[in-house]
């Protein structure tokens, strides 16, 4: 005998609400005075039990492991991103190490320049 | 001379093969791309916010109906006064040990004797006499748990998870939503001229010293001509410009691989995206298409003249909301957003490729994105 899940029985629920928010909406549809009224009240309320089973399948669907997948493959490519983001930032600093070095070797040509070593 | 001229040569060969893959003419698409990535966050949380609330309302009500009393641990609020085995609580403790350790300061040094005996569930550094800042938020978040909201269970303990449960509603999603966002920065942040500003004015700078340098070695070795001032000049403009160039080949590079390498990624989290704002599509539907169904009935009652036309314009107007919501959902934004991403990907592969179909799908892109923002960032989308 098959096994009975979970969402079996939200099956069953659903298809039951279903039966009894259609022959409402019929009847509500048709109706006037307070009879439109009452079943316009029967409707929202079968309405808000549609919904309830809706958001238990929406919840499941929430924690569907592909979710949990995709945000892992997402934060592991912007991690590569910053890590070639900071790459690209060594060239300036690189640049500025030499021209710190050029400015070293200036000092050290004055010197040279003024004791006439050269 | 010769040997500069052929540096010259290269260096224009080396600058005209790099400078044919800039990144910079992305840079707009890119950003408008980011931009899409979060008009389209904000219209999903939008959209979350208000079924969120439909969600939490029929769950409190259940609960409200059902008239369980609320419940909370018997520890709760004991830090402030005395707990359940009857000891006084951290702060009364506390403040009573501050006291001891005062009177005991107090007293000449002879007639002292032991330091204090603090009462049960003192702080350490209050027990030891040390002086300390209070951490009332450490306390706060511990009082926080002990005096979390349920309802009573069966053995008489108290559940937090019928309240906690009814207030939220979706957990993982919103997080994919966060590093889709973060993602769209980085990439917007690859394309962006920051870095390369700060690399234009480091190389200006070093060649300003590089051409001083050169000026005072013609000076000392007395070079009238000033030969190596002028070697140096235009040397350093090609290799400032090389460089540069050089900053833009491997951004561009960097847009490539990542964005070949994240598409298949995109695609499956827009799609998974899409697949989650249905069902809360489907919920402001169903509450659109409710309203839509009472303006129609109300004509049964037969209503006259003014009556008749002005229930006649409701019952379009509510028509037209139920419509539009199939139009503006978050489901067809996403999957905009996925062709989008596609289209930049194919765009950045081949530089020679026409951009008319990338400028089509970010243009479709950022609008879906606009209209459903706009939809689902109001409190209702729906007039009763």
């Amino acid at each position: 005998m098959p096994q009975i899940k979970p969402s079996d029985y939200m099956t069953t629920a659903t298809d039951e609400v279903g039966i009894a928010l259609r022959t409402t909406r019929t009847e509500w549809l048709a109706a006037s005075g307070q009879k439109r009224i009452e079943l316009k009240q029967a409707y929202n309320d079968l309405l808000a039990r549609l919904q309830r089973l809706m958001f238990r399948d929406l919840k499941q669907i929430d924690r569907d492991p592909q979710i949990k997948q995709a945000i892992d493959d997402l934060r592991d490519l912007t991690i590569l991103i910053a890590k070639a983001r900071r790459e690209m930032t060594t060239a300036t600093k690189a640049i500025k190490r030499a021209q710190n070095i050029i400015g070293y070797v200036d000092k050290i040509l004055g010197i040279i320049g003024k004791v006439g070593i050269v | 001379m010769i040997r500069s001229n052929r540096l010259n040569i290269v260096c224009i060969l080396v600058v005209g093969f790099l400078s044919a893959c800039s990144p910079y003419i992305y840079k707009n698409d890119v950003k408008k791309f980011a931009e899409g990535v979060d008009q389209a966050t904000g219209a999903f949380n939008g959209l979350h916010d208000r079924v969120r609330k439909i969600y939490t309302d029929q769950e409190l009500n259940l609960l409200a109906t059902q008239g369980e009393p609320l419940r909370i641990s018997e520890e709760c609020t004991g830090v402030t006064t005395f707990d359940s085995q009857g000891n006084p609580g951290q702060l009364v403790a506390d403040t009573r040990c501050l006291s001891m350790w005062s009177e005991w300061r107090s007293t000449d040094k002879h007639q002292r004797g032991d330091p204090p005996e603090c009462p049960k569930n003192t702080s350490i550094a209050v027990r030891e006499g040390r002086l300390a800042y209070y951490d009332f938020e450490a306390l706060g978040k511990e009082e926080s748990q002990r005096c979390e909201l349920g309802v009573k269970t069966v053995d008489k303990k108290v559940d937090p998870r019928p309240l906690k449960e009814a207030e939220v509603l979706l957990v993982e999603t919103p997080r994919l939503l966060q590093v889709l966002r973060a993602y769209g920065y980085s990439l917007a942040a690859i394309a962006g001229a920051e870095d390369r500003d700060a690399l234009q004015s480091s190389v200006d700078e070093a060649k300003q010293a590089i051409n001083g340098l050169a000026a005072r070695v013609d000076k000392i070795t007395g070079d009238d001509k000033q030969t190596l001032t002028v070697s140096v000049g235009l040397v350093g403009d090609l290799v400032g410009t090389a460089l540069i160039a050089g900053l833009d080949y491997r951004r561009y590079k960097a847009l490539q691989n990542v964005t070949a390498a994240a598409d298949p990624s995109i695609q499956r989290a827009a799609m998974l995206l899409s697949q989650v704002s249905m069902p809360m599509v489907t919920i402001e539907l169903q509450n659109a298409g409710a309203v839509y169904l009472d303006k129609v009935s109300v004509t049964n009652d037969r209503p006259k003249n003014q009556d008749w036309r002005a229930a006649y314009a409701n019952a379009r107007k509510a028509r037209g909301a139920y419509l539009d919501l199939f139009n503006i959902g978050p489901s067809a934004v996403f999957q905009s957003m996925g062709d989008a991403h596609k289209e930049l990907t194919k765009a950045l592969q081949d530089s020679k490729r026409q951009r008319d179909a990338l400028q089509e799908s970010l243009q479709d892109f950022i609008s879906k994105a606009n209209s459903a923002y706009e939809t689902f960032t109001q409190e209702t989308a729906i007039e009763e």
